[in-house]
């Protein structure tokens, strides 16, 4: 069984790289808490905010997930395919591409080459290089589930093809621009137009990023852990295509009382709540698999990180839809409510479920035992502290924001300046960095865990099937 | 390694087409009635809704 | 279970793509073939070289990540930064900078709001100006020079229009003065809704008198409100910086005292270059404060600068 351990191999490679790239990232996010409350920790001209608040975004998503994305789908596509990857050369070399392509990422972000698009700031040449690696991943992935040696597809095959097509289609499209320089384009698209294509891109890579690949992990890797099956294949079913069918109407919800169409907007509200209920499906159908047997919850250390992870899924795809409506929009638009609500999704869904299908696959891979169930529980409460923290003070200061920006004296005349408006956030943004510092913290625990596991397991070359 | 191949019936409970929780359904159905009613309330082809006449019946109050 | 297209890849493939296409095609193909989504004001220009220079740096810093450039047709939001935004402002503007968060205020009514000034004196040190700001400085921008090469590329690569004599210039222009040309000029299609200070011509028969003239109280207060909201411009002793002296005797470039009521019509509506106060022509520059202090409040200033004055 070379194959696999060649391919193991390949895994194990993503997910180191994302865990760096997930450190990277996470301290940058720190920096730039410290700099929002002292503008002094500005240094110009690379490190300053502005900047490096895309270095952050595109390193947690791009590096941390992405990463995790590709070494997990290869893992599990493996296993339900019942074969070793169809390409595993190609698997090596998008390895080594995926971390010269972060790493030019990173490089030319702090330089200012950006798009200005949100989540999609790469300037044309990386983003050419992040379509080949996609390629590569699509070529691995079809191949394989073609040559699979199992007739059934299982749900987490869906969510992984869905994620290769969605993702290719969305970023193809809103990174077509007019080349004006080495670094330097201009979008495609001008005006409202320019708006809509970014937003249509930007709600959707959340939504085939954050969601569909982290449902793919959590469908997988529930039931394997748990020893339970999924509830329900019919719920599955409903919810799969309800699901990638209603995200691509939504993006919309993002620019509510914008020069948009009104029609746009109202369409992209009307999808974005009703989105809860396939979103929902999913969370159903864990709680009622996990409901079959509660014990598993403090027998089987990594249940806790699933339930809480889908949790956090369950609240993010209520609250996310809820921003959607324009009474809500109003108040907590372009203010730290939305962060709050963005760290809840990631902190909270994708990187429990991820670390929690880290935690499973690193010992089989090196045929041993997790290191520490301890020190999976401090890091476990750590990042859910921390995360809490962060997304509560988040949540509470936005909502002062938008009402002070609509508070009027009794004449009709504003009662706050921007800058009186502005330092009212100071103290929740204090707090905020100790909520960042926390999680930190926890995610420390982790990689000390990971490291120790594989320490003490044997190394994918000497395993033996 | 023990571990390289999954049966895909250990996913999937012997009875999979359960039916589905009657809450769900219940949700799955109102948001598209929902989404039904807020498009027309807010379509300014259909309602005539807009959202700077909104801003200005604002104004005028 | 047995399969239909779960065990066929190629098939589920295909279906998840068109059913992906569905929403795409309806929410944002099919409106970019409508003309709703290519609109475009008369009064719009497109941007010349050194304000595309300017831009280009604006989202080099990553402004966007902090600043908005959507006025949201709400009450109070029109009241704080102006007009609410048209759809056919943004002809030109590849991407779009709307933004997403309003950490510092939006900018889509910056565009002649103030002197290039009060820029340049703030991308140095916005803590001179707002000792809380949270924005980091952007001083090293004035020791960048443009590379006009680059601007004129960026210029073909859009299509706009401009003169060799243009590109020439910007070689002597650093990417401060492209900045601050950019800022000058976001949400210039759209007119200002600001009145002049008093009606363009008229000449007042009858003054009001500041209702708290000499009042002690309303003096503090007005000292106050002038350390926050003017001394920026108008200097800590009110003898001028960016803006005019408030001390001295001139008016408008004219000797001799600005009636009560028309000193607080000046710091209710501002001006804008050409406004004519009792005969007095303005340059333009001040930003009214009619939506951010009440009557007495600036009743309160005029008190203040009058005893200031007095000294």
């Amino acid at each position: 069984m070379n194959d696999y351990q060649y391919d193991n191999q390949t895994v194990t490679g993503f997910i180191v790289s994302s865990i760096f790239w997930g450190v990277v990232g996470i301290l940058l996010g720190l920096l730039i808490s410290v700099q929002m409350w002292r503008p002094e920790f500005n240094f110009q001209p690379l490190f300053t905010f502005g900047r490096l608040r895309a270095v952050h975004t595109n390193g947690l998503a791009f590096g941390l997930g992405v990463g995790a994305i590709f070494g997990l789908s290869y893992y599990i596509l493996m296993r339900l395919a019942k074969r070793p990857l169809l390409f595993p050369r190609l698997a090596r070399v998008q390895l080594y591409l995926f971390n010269i392509g972060i790493t030019l990422a990173a490089v030319t972000l702090l330089m200012g080459y950006t798009q200005s698009l949100e989540y999609a700031e790469l300037e044309w040449p990386i983003d050419i290089a992040i379509v080949v690696l996609w390629v590569m991943f699509a070529v691995n992935v079809f191949g394989t589930v073609i040559k699979r040696r199992e007739e059934q597809m299982y749900i987490s095959l869906w969510y992984i093809i869905a994620t290769v097509i969605a993702v290719a289609v969305l970023y193809i499209v809103n990174n077509l621009s007019i080349p004006a320089g080495l670094f330097k384009s201009y979008h495609l698209f001008a005006g409202v137009n320019s708006a809509n294509v970014q937003w249509w891109y930007g709600h959707n890579a959340v939504g085939f990023v954050f969601t569909t690949p982290i449902l793919a992990m959590f469908y997988y890797f529930l039931p394997k852990s748990t020893g339970i099956p999924i509830y329900s294949h019919r719920l599955s079913i409903i919810a799969f295509w309800s699901l990638v069918f209603a995200y691509l109407w939504t993006g919309a919800h993002h620019l509510v009382y914008t020069p948009l169409p009104d029609w746009i907007q109202t369409l992209g509200i009307v999808f974005t709540i009703f989105l809860i209920a396939p979103s929902w499906g999913s969370v159903v159908n864990g709680y009622y698999t996990v409901g079959s047997d509660w014990s598993k919850m403090n027998t089987n250390y990594l249940t806790k990180f699933f339930i809480m992870g889908i949790t956090f899924y369950g609240l993010q795809t209520v609250q996310g839809p809820t921003q959607g409506l324009r009474i809500v929009s109003q108040l907590i638009h372009y203010t730290d409510w939305v962060p709050g609500h963005v760290h809840m999704g990631t902190m909270g869904w994708v990187t429990m479920t991820t670390a929690a299908s880290i935690y499973y696959v690193i010992p089989k891979i090196y045929d041993t035992e997790i290191y520490s169930e301890k020190v999976a529980n401090i890091h476990f409460w750590l990042v859910l502290i921390g995360q809490l923290i962060f997304s509560v003070t988040m949540w509470i200061t936005g909502i002062q924001q938008g009402a002070l920006w609509k508070a009027v004296n009794p004449d009709g005349s504003l009662k706050y300046t921007f800058v009186e408006t502005l330092i009212k956030n100071y103290p929740f943004w204090q707090v905020r960095t100790l909520g960042g510092i926390i999680f930190t913290a926890g995610m420390l625990f982790f990689i000390y865990n990971i490291y120790m596991t594989m320490r003490r397991g044997k190394t994918p070359e000497m395993a033996k099937a | 390694m023990t571990d390289n191949g999954d049966n895909i019936e250990a996913f999937e409970a012997k009875e999979t087409s359960r039916k589905l929780p009657v809450g769900w359904l219940v949700l799955f159905w109102g948001l598209i009635l929902w989404g039904i009613y807020y498009f027309a309330a807010y379509s300014p082809a259909i309602s005539g809704w807009t959202q700077e006449k909104a801003y200005q019946e604002s104004v005028n109050k | 279970m047995s399969g239909g297209i779960y065990s066929k890849p190629i098939a589920f493939a295909i279906t998840a793509t068109v059913v992906i296409l569905i929403g795409t095609s309806v929410t944002m193909f099919y409106p970019m073939m409508t003309v709703q989504m290519h609109p475009k004001l008369d009064s719009l220009k497109p941007f010349t070289a050194l304000e595309l220079a300017g831009r280009d740096i604006y989202q080099r810093e990553g402004c966007v990540n902090c600043h908005t450039q959507t006025v949201r047709p709400l009450k109070t939001e029109v009241m704080r930064y102006g007009e609410y935004s048209k759809a056919g402002e943004f002809a030109y503007d590849r991407p779009f900078l709307w933004g997403s968060k309003r950490t510092g205020p939006d900018l889509a009514r910056i565009g002649a709001k103030y002197p290039d000034a009060w820029h340049v004196k703030h991308f140095l040190s916005p803590q001179s100006m707002f000792p809380q700001s949270n924005m980091p400085a952007y001083a090293f921008l004035k020791d960048a020079r443009l590379d006009p090469e680059a601007v004129e590329a960026h210029m073909k690569a859009l299509g706009f229009p401009y003169s060799p004599g243009e590109i020439q210039a910007l070689k002597e222009k650093t990417d401060m003065d492209a900045l601050v040309a950019y800022m000058q000029v976001i949400g210039a299609a759209v007119k200002k809704t600001a009145a002049p200070a008093v009606a363009a011509g008229v000449i007042k028969e009858t003054h009001i008198p500041n209702p708290l003239a000499n009042d002690q109280k309303a003096i503090a207060r007005g000292a106050e409100l002038y350390a926050k909201e003017c001394a920026s411009c108008h200097g800590p002793d009110a003898k001028g910086d960016i803006g005019p002296s408030l001390v001295d005797d001139e008016f408008f470039y004219i000797k001799g005292d600005l009636p009560d009521d028309d000193y607080f019509e000046v710091i209710n509506n501002g001006t804008s270059e050409g406004s004519v106060e009792d005969g007095r022509t303005a340059r333009g520059g001040m930003p009214g404060y009619k939506d951010s202090l009440k009557k007495d409040d600036i009743w309160s200033i005029v008190a203040f600068l009058r005893s200031k004055k007095a000294e």
